[in-house]
């Protein structure tokens, strides 16, 4: 044995602690405990499915149920075009997304959430993009499954998948997202020059969407929108 | 839970109680901070638990993880470990490894312990820590000169 080895070997004079108790109360929480964003969207996707026919002449669904309401009362929302497919088929070009710039005061971004955000890459445009892997996370895809932390994503929201293209495991960096768009065909994220995305820079969370109400009265913009910035996802990269 | 679970379950347990200890001691080494290396371990045998597929080999996946856990909290605390002014007891022959070891530049004191205390060849701990086996060849020199005359003036 060299002498590094032996000197090395000096550390084994400090007791170790017994983690096993602390190991099995973490692993007892949920990886997912089904964030908030998660549920709706999943909820908000199977309304898609089910119920657009209905809802789009009315021009709103809600993804969220209550709280976040679009009266005008409701200042902390705003309403911003979208006018990439890299949300699809979640969100598509022509939509508007009520955004809730509120949402992140008080608490941090959770997996499966919607979130609208700067990059200082790219100033003066905003993203939306759903959070993957927050900080401390490892992210991988593999041919097209997404991996938290080794745990498969359930992901209902992302389309019969056509993308196999993996990525290799990434940790996430402090104060950092991984993103991603649910159009994994044509979204630039975190896979791509975005890269992972600054905390600071998240303007809020989508909590519904207006199918088409961007479009619809395409120029001039819609009324809601007019104060709102517009929202690009970047297609492609 | 399924039978799949509880045998998933034995073997990360097991594998805690194999290399436990030999992880810990290699994060304590790396990091200099109990807390950090403390934290580093638990979540990466959490992980372990929770991870949906078998993990092939347990033991090198949580060695690996572990180590990318504590690496990216050393960067968050924006330092190298200081051992010194421990709030706990810690005898002098370890606080003068760990102030050694924290003269080392965080990838030459993962390569030094990773290779010499843990074991690994240089191709692993490249793989390990996301590097090229060349480089983890040049930290691991460069870790070990500077090492060995930290020792040598100690010795004296």
């Amino acid at each position: 044995m060299s002498s590094l080895q032996r000197h090395l070997r000096d550390i084994e004079r400090v007791p170790p602690p017994n983690l096993w108790p602390e190991i099995e109360s973490i692993e007892a929480r949920p990886l997912l405990p089904e964030p908030r964003g998660r549920q709706l969207i999943t909820a908000g996707v199977a309304l898609v499915v089910v119920l657009a026919g209905v809802l789009i002449p009315l021009g709103l669904l809600r993804l969220q149920g209550s709280g976040h309401g679009l009266s005008s009362g409701d200042d902390n929302v705003i309403l911003i075009a979208v006018v990439s497919q890299s949300m699809a088929p979640t969100l598509s070009a022509g939509d508007a997304a009520e955004v809730d710039t509120d949402a992140y005061r008080n608490a941090s971004p959770s997996r499966g959430d919607i979130i609208v955000f700067h990059d200082p890459k790219y100033p003066g445009i905003e993203f939306i993009k759903r959070v993957i892997g927050l900080p401390g996370d490892t992210v991988d895809i593999r041919e097209g499954s997404v991996f938290v932390n080794g745990q498969r994503v359930d992901e209902p929201y992302v389309s019969p998948v056509l993308d196999r293209h993996s990525f290799p495991a990434t940790l996430v960096d402090p104060g950092r997202l991984f993103v991603l768009g649910d159009n994994r065909t044509d979204s630039n994220d975190s896979r791509f020059t975005l890269g992972q995305i600054a905390e600071d820079q998240v303007i809020g969370q989508v909590v519904g969407v207006r199918f088409g109400a961007a479009s619809a009265a395409s120029s001039p913009p819609p009324p809601a929108a007019v104060n709102s910035p517009s929202v690009t996802n970047s297609s492609g990269a | 839970m399924d039978d799949l679970r509880v045998e998933k379950r034995d073997d990360i347990e097991s594998t805690y109680r194999e290399h436990g200890k030999r992880l810990w001691w290699a994060l304590l080494a790396y990091t200099g901070d109990r807390e950090v290396a403390n934290d580093a371990m638990a979540e990466a045998f959490a992980q372990a638990l929770r991870a949906e597929r078998g993990i092939r080999s347990p033991a090198d996946w949580v060695w690996r993880v572990a180590f990318r856990i504590a690496s990216a909290e050393l960067k968050r605390r924006g330092r190298i470990a200081a051992p010194v002014d421990r709030p706990y007891e810690i005898d002098d022959r370890v606080s003068s490894l760990l102030s050694h070891l924290a003269k080392l530049s965080p990838r030459q004191r993962s390569a030094i312990v990773l290779y010499y205390y843990a074991g690994y060849t240089t191709k692993e701990i490249a793989s390990m820590t996301g590097s090229s086996g060349a480089t983890v060849a040049v930290h691991l020199h460069r870790g070990r000169r500077r090492l060995r005359e930290l020792l040598e003036d100690g010795d004296e």
